[in-house]
């Protein structure tokens, strides 16, 4: 399955890098997530509960995130697995300056999925991934307006 | 004389079915029962590194949590079912055939090799705890490539599925007769066209389900399981688990549907037994439907690339077929599918040159087993779709292209020249084609159609008629088995060795045994599904039944008929010729007055010092029958579908189903146009409606009923029938079986009338399901040209 999309923010490319690498912002954001742990440079460990469809489960996996080009560019691959079934996904991520003010987040991501998830859940699974990558940045924005 | 076979007597299954009485093995409770669940394979492809158990058995209500490792070298891996898959030397002889031994552990050891393997089971106080830890289990995979284009899965640097072997070719053979390139060579015009059938997964209203119960004092093991071959599943267990058949009791309660997959002992059915041995407590297992979707055994999926020569007229001189059973992970059954699909392929035409060239390919999907119609809907999707695109190449009606290759009546019985899979001359006994054909023609009006469909084309609607025709070996052998019994109370009981999934096993044999014996159906009762009655018996598939069963409780019920008479010719002295046995009464034609019942015959035939016998007769009233056919009995029938197609959104719209069919002796019209009526809705759902779709993973995309779609009352639409008796000159009956038929032409017939609706856009099916989608596809590129 892939999926693309941009969001818009109302900050700098840096002070975008950094929400967007905070864990503790982070674990806010992700949809279902219940625990992040940092492991090691850009290495996390993720526990998320999620319903796609009717299947509901418990996910545990690994967030790696690569190329780093800090701060226009970097890739973050996620596998996770749990009762449902398990996920692999590879998603891009390019922030972009804006005119005449502000940045874009172009993301691109390749998923695969396997199981009862892949099973009952396929059909309206792009619809759901477009639904929490949405509401991703949506919370994000949230978060940087109770910041300030 | 028959007195009942014809009638539709009433069926006695149906006031337990109807009043939701009828016990299925869901229904089923034992004390101390406790449940299992399965964990199933989320990859299509992987080897197994580990699975880490210890937080599933620390949860409380977990007896059980049991992997491969835990039955290393106590539970045999299932292999092809021999009883189904031995060929005669002749035939061998003939197809020269490969088939590779291959195999599945009942638990997936060291690699899964198709999405929804059971890879572990989990027994716990009930089906919640049960799911619960299986949540708790963790299993590494590492990803193999999976495998689901068998046309990539047999190259030579293909991943092996079944490691043993050295390629994923499970079998091959060729069958031949004439000269097929010399008829190509000297055609006037060849089709040459690659036409596919889906995989499909057979949804019967009840899903699988075993219960099982190992009694430590005894060491004897009650088992339930909604299955279509008691005695199979017996003896799997049996050489399985290395223990005695006879420790071994199987019971088929009411089972909803089988429909073929019922007929493949799965591994759950030996995992339950041996569960209940372990913790020395009842366990059951109910299939939920979402492992039905995955995991119980699919079928079809058959990938055809034909050569066909003809001539100007329409005559069709010769067929060369090269196609590949996708077979999925395990092929069980041999060539039985791959087989059937090659002898059935040229129905009711004299082609007199044909050949045909089979493999059957492993692929990371659930493994195949015969579904209703069994290799038979395949073979005639090609050849309907093949006379039917031959009739638009020449601008002919393609009902004239049938009649032109046509077995006239005067040809039967007709030889193809080539042999059954029991190594018999595939030879039709009897039938009349044409006449079906005309018949099937005035039930739909087909004249009157054509004149109806030009004024409703010049409107702007698209309908259109398309035909299918075929004729199908019911009846397959090994043998069936039949105990018929007088009681005391003069009541009259069989026991048969096949049981049913709905058909009215205790109805149809009740008549023919009533018959026989003089009695009524209500005086006869039939226990079936149980092998704890008879030795040995063989199930219900292939459309045999009636045919095997059939004929062993009329071979039965003749011979204990005979001896009733014996006995009172001796009480009543006189002659069994002068004797008849009416309403359970037995006398004299010359002497209507004196009567004997057959409280009187058990009684002068209970094993004593004062049984009235006579001289030499063994005691008791029961008679023991094995029929054993010659090779199988060919019914026939021919499908008309009329549609109406919305060009816009690509939706197909059965406006009438015509059917002309012969089973032969027909033993209750009913019961057969039940069997005829539910076979066509089967097919309607094969023609427009189902696949089973995995991605290049080997996932399953269609796991529950929002995405693998079957037809409701809605879309079937109520059968037109009419019935021809050419009786089989192959059983005393003369029946020949019904009960797949239904499902084998409707996705030819339906596919043939939405092209037909189209016209004059050309398009051209090559495949089923005929979605809209795909529809709309077709219709696109036409409009396109």
């Amino acid at each position: 399955m892939q999926i693309a999309g941009e969001a818009k923010f109302d900050l700098s490319k840096q002070e975008l890098w950094e929400i967007l690498h905070d864990p503790e912002i982070l674990k806010n954001v992700i949809p279902g997530c219940e625990e992040l742990n940092l492991l090691g440079d850009d290495d996390y460990e993720v526990v998320m509960n999620l319903g796609v469809a009717a299947v509901k489960g418990k996910y545990i996996g690994h967030i790696v995130i690569n190329n780093v080009q800090e701060p226009v560019h970097y890739t973050l691959e996620a596998e996770g697995s749990g009762g449902p079934g398990h996920v692999k996904a590879k998603m891009d991520c390019k922030i972009e300056d804006l005119s005449p003010s502000g940045v874009v987040l172009k993301w691109q991501c390749d998923a695969e999925v396997g199981g009862l998830i892949a099973g009952v859940g396929s059909r309206v699974l792009s619809g759901i991934a477009k639904y929490m990558a949405a509401k991703f940045f949506s919370d994000i924005k949230k978060q940087i307006k109770n910041k300030v | 004389m028959s007195k009942f076979v014809g009638q539709s007597v009433k069926r006695k299954e149906d006031l337990r079915l109807l009043t939701g009485t009828g016990k299925f093995v869901a229904d089923l409770r034992m004390e101390n029962m406790l449940e299992a669940a399965f964990l199933r394979s989320t990859y299509g492809h992987a080897r197994i590194k580990g699975i880490e158990t210890d937080a599933a058995k620390s949860l409380e209500g977990v007896y059980a949590v049991i992997t491969s490792n835990d039955i290393e070298g106590e539970i045999k891996p299932l292999k092809q079912f021999d009883s189904h898959c031995i060929l005669p030397p002749n035939l061998i002889e003939e197809i020269d055939p490969v088939i590779n031994y291959n195999f599945e552990d009942v638990l997936a050891k060291r690699k899964v090799t198709y999405a929804g393997q059971p890879v572990a089971v989990v027994v716990a106080k009930n089906r919640y705890i049960a799911e619960d830890a299986l949540a708790l289990l963790k299993v590494e995979y590492e990803p193999l490539e999976a495998l689901v284009n068998p046309f990539e899965a047999e190259k030579g640097d293909a991943p092996i599925i079944q490691e043993h072997m050295e390629s994923n070719i499970q079998s091959h053979f060729l069958v031949q007769v004439g000269d097929v390139d010399k008829a190509i060579e000297e055609a006037d015009y060849v089709l040459k066209k690659r036409l596919r059938t889906p995989r499909l997964s057979s949804n019967p209203m009840e899903t699988r389900g075993v219960l099982a119960n190992y009694d430590a004092v005894t060491g004897k093991f009650r088992v339930w399981s909604s299955t279509q071959l008691p005695y199979e599943v017996r003896s799997t267990i049996a050489s399985l688990l290395e223990i005695p058949e006879e420790s071994i009791h199987v019971t088929a309660p009411e089972v909803g549907g089988g429909f073929g997959p019922k007929g493949g002992v799965h591994p759950e059915e030996i995992l339950i037994p041996y569960l209940s041995r372990m913790l020395g407590r009842p366990v059951r297992w109910i299939e939920d439907r979402i492992e039905h979707l995955a995991a119980a055994r699919q079928s079809r999926d058959q990938i055809h690339d034909v050569e066909v020569s003809y001539k100007k007229d329409g005559t069709i001189t010769g067929i060369k077929d090269d196609f590949i059973v996708d077979s999925g992970a395990v092929n069980y059954f041999a060539l039985t599918c791959a087989y059937n699909t090659a002898y059935h392929l040229r129905g009711m035409y004299k082609i007199p040159s044909y050949q045909s060239k089979c493999r059957v390919i492993l692929t990371n999907k659930t493994p195949n087993v015969p579904f209703r119609g069994a290799g038979r809907p395949e073979a005639t999707f090609v050849m309907d779709r093949v006379i039917d695109m031959i009739a638009r190449n020449l601008a002919m009606d393609p009902v004239d292209v049938m009649k032109k290759n046509m077995i006239q009546a005067e040809e039967m019985p007709y030889d193809q020249g080539i042999l059954v899979k029991d190594g018999a001359q595939l030879i039709y006994d009897s039938g009349n084609y044409p006449d079906a054909l005309d018949k099937v023609l005035e039930a739909t009006n087909y004249k009157g159609f054509r004149k109806k469909q030009q004024q409703l084309k010049e409107a702007g609607k698209y309908v259109g008629i398309g035909i299918s025709s075929f004729i199908e070996g019911t009846g397959s052998g090994p043998f069936e088995s039949a105990l018929v019994k007088i009681d005391l109370t003069g009541h009259v009981t069989a026991h048969l060795g096949s049981s049913p999934q709905g058909q009215g096993h205790e109805t149809v044999f009740s008549q023919i045994c009533a018959d026989d014996l003089g009695v009524t159906p209500d005086q006869v009762t039939v226990v079936v599904g149980d092998t704890g009655v008879l030795p040995i018996g063989a199930g219900t598939y292939a459309s045999r039944s009636a045919v095997n069963a059939g004929s062993a409780i009329h071979e039965a019920s003749q011979k204990l008929q005979r001896k009733v008479l014996e006995i009172a010719g001796m009480l009543l002295d006189n002659e069994v010729e002068m004797l008849n046995i009416e309403n359970g009464t037995i006398y004299a034609h010359d002497n209507p007055e004196m009567k004997l019942t057959f409280v009187d015959i058990a009684n002068a035939a209970r094993p004593s010092k004062s049984s009235k016998l006579p001289e030499g007769m063994e005691p008791g009233l029961q008679v023991l029958h094995y029929f054993v056919p010659p090779t199988v009995t060919f019914a026939s029938s021919i499908h008309v579908a009329q549609v109406e197609v919305d060009k816009e959104t690509g939706f197909v719209d059965i406006q009438d189903y015509s059917v002309v069919h012969d089973c032969g002796t027909v033993i209750n019209p009913m019961i057969v146009e039940g069997q005829v009526q539910g076979g066509i809705a089967q097919g309607i759902g094969s023609a427009l409606y189902e696949e089973v779709v995995h991605d290049k993973n080997g996932q399953v995309l269609t796991g529950s009923y929002m995405d693998y779609l079957i037809p409701t009352s809605m879309e079937v639409p109520t059968v037109k029938m009419v019935h021809q008796e050419y009786p089989s000159t192959r059983n005393p009956m003369g029946i020949k079986g019904v009960g797949e038929g239904g499902a084998i032409s409707p996705p030819a017939a339906i596919a043939n009338a939405v092209v037909d609706a189209l016209t004059p856009l050309s398009i051209e099916i090559t495949k089923v399901p005929v979605s809209p989608g795909y529809l709309r596809e077709l219709i696109k590129e036409a409009e396109r040209v």
